[in-house]
């Protein structure tokens, strides 16, 4: 109705579900991915859906221990991955690699101050981007974390894929700086390039 | 109303929650107010509410308040979307609204906030509790608004209109004297200490 306010509902900081988490199995990628970031002590995680790392996102969602954030723009899901490093916390953001050429000057803040942080972020240089609309996204993921100097990798093989997040959580926690991790949808999703 | 009032209204309210502020004259004027180091201070445009949500999840036993000028909380917005979606209770965010851009130049380049945008109304619409969303003008409302904000599950958020003179611009704002680097680790030092003496599960995981 016109002029009409959705009544207040009370909620908890507990609510605020993401989406559904539909369990990828444990022999998927996503699954891999989820399992390394938890053994590697994550415990935060900030993203804004994307087709190619919800799943993960979905797991990381179901998971009790984990604090999950949905974000309104991927610059601003830095931002609370900053505090929540700040804190002490272990976070991880995921995000189309487009998200990325929002995030240049609060990465640069979080570099700056030496604030830890996994970034995963879909998209990239590599093969296999068979649409014309992830022009720009392919270009600007990497192209940020390059012109910032932040600690970069490609995982273009799933056999990388535990072993990159391991590597970049330790560097994370080693260097105290944001690394990206940028993940085509190949090896997520599956198929060849 | 000055920021003066509005920072000292904070001081009073505030114990020994931790800040994130925006940038430029605002931070200066809250070192100046508090000269302590519970700040983060000079946190790029857009990002204070942000950062302090992220660190309200991460510390659920902590209040924590995000200090922005108009300007930022307008370059920040969306953030507004979120912290009404995980309404963390702990969470204060002030925005002391001259309607300019203060720091910049002359100090007169009006925001839009002089041009009918409504900061309360942006953040009602947004998902928040109205009655934790408040407007005030003077200084006396502003300490009511904060002393309850510090003293009631929130999350809160106040803009309080203050006035822009020349006064302020040269308000005796010194520079503070922990760059930002030093002030991050400082910050997190202490939020990481704050955190042990809390024990297991201060962190909440959700």
């Amino acid at each position: 109705m016109v002029g009409e306010r959705r009544p207040a509902v009370p909620r908890s900081s507990a609510a605020a579900p993401g989406p559904a988490a539909t369990d990828p199995g444990e022999g998927s990628a996503a699954h891999d991915a989820y399992a390394a970031l938890r053994s590697a002590g994550v415990d935060f995680a900030v993203y804004l859906p994307d087709s190619v790392l919800h799943q993960v996102a979905g797991l990381l969602e179901a998971d009790p221990e984990v604090r999950t954030v949905v974000c309104s723009r991927e610059d601003e899901g830095v931002a609370l991955a900053v505090g929540a490093s700040l804190a002490g916390r272990l976070p991880v953001v995921l995000m189309e690699g487009s998200g990325m050429g929002y995030c240049g000057l609060i990465l640069a803040r979080a570099l700056l101050q030496r604030t830890a942080m996994l970034i995963l972020a879909s998209h990239n240089r590599v093969l296999g981007e068979r649409f014309d609309y992830h022009g720009a996204t392919r270009i600007v993921g990497e192209g940020t974390a390059e012109g910032l100097g932040l600690p970069r990798l490609v995982v273009h093989d799933r056999a990388m894929l535990r072993t990159a997040i391991r590597g970049a959580v330790q560097t994370i926690q080693g260097q105290k700086v944001p690394v990206c991790l940028f993940i085509p949808g190949y090896v997520m999703l599956g198929g060849a390039p | 109303m000055t920021y003066q009032d509005v920072l000292e209204a904070l001081a009073a309210s505030r114990g020994a929650a931790p800040a994130v502020a925006g940038p430029g004259l605002l931070s200066r004027l809250l070192w100046a107010t508090e000269r302590a180091h519970m700040s983060l201070y000079q946190m790029e445009l857009g990002y204070p509410t942000a950062v302090a949500l992220g660190l309200a999840l991460a510390m659920p036993g902590e209040r924590v308040v995000a200090v922005e000028g108009d300007g930022s909380m307008l370059a920040g917005v969306g953030v507004l979307t979120t912290v009404a979606r995980y309404h963390a209770p702990n969470l204060v965010v002030l925005v002391c609204d001259n309607g300019v851009y203060g720091t910049v130049g002359a100090g007169t380049m009006e925001s839009a906030t002089r041009h009918g945008a409504d900061l309360a109304a942006l953040a009602r619409a947004s998902g928040w509790d109205s009655g934790k969303v408040i407007a005030v003008e003077t200084a006396r409302e502003t300490a009511d608004a904060l002393s309850r904000a510090f003293r009631d599950p929130g999350p809160w958020c106040i803009v309080a209109r203050v006035a822009h003179t020349p006064n302020e611009r040269a308000g005796g704002a010194g520079q503070i004297p922990l760059d930002v680097v030093e002030g991050a680790m400082a910050f997190r030092r202490e939020m990481l200490q704050r955190r042990a003496a809390a024990g297991p599960g201060a962190g909440g995981a959700r």
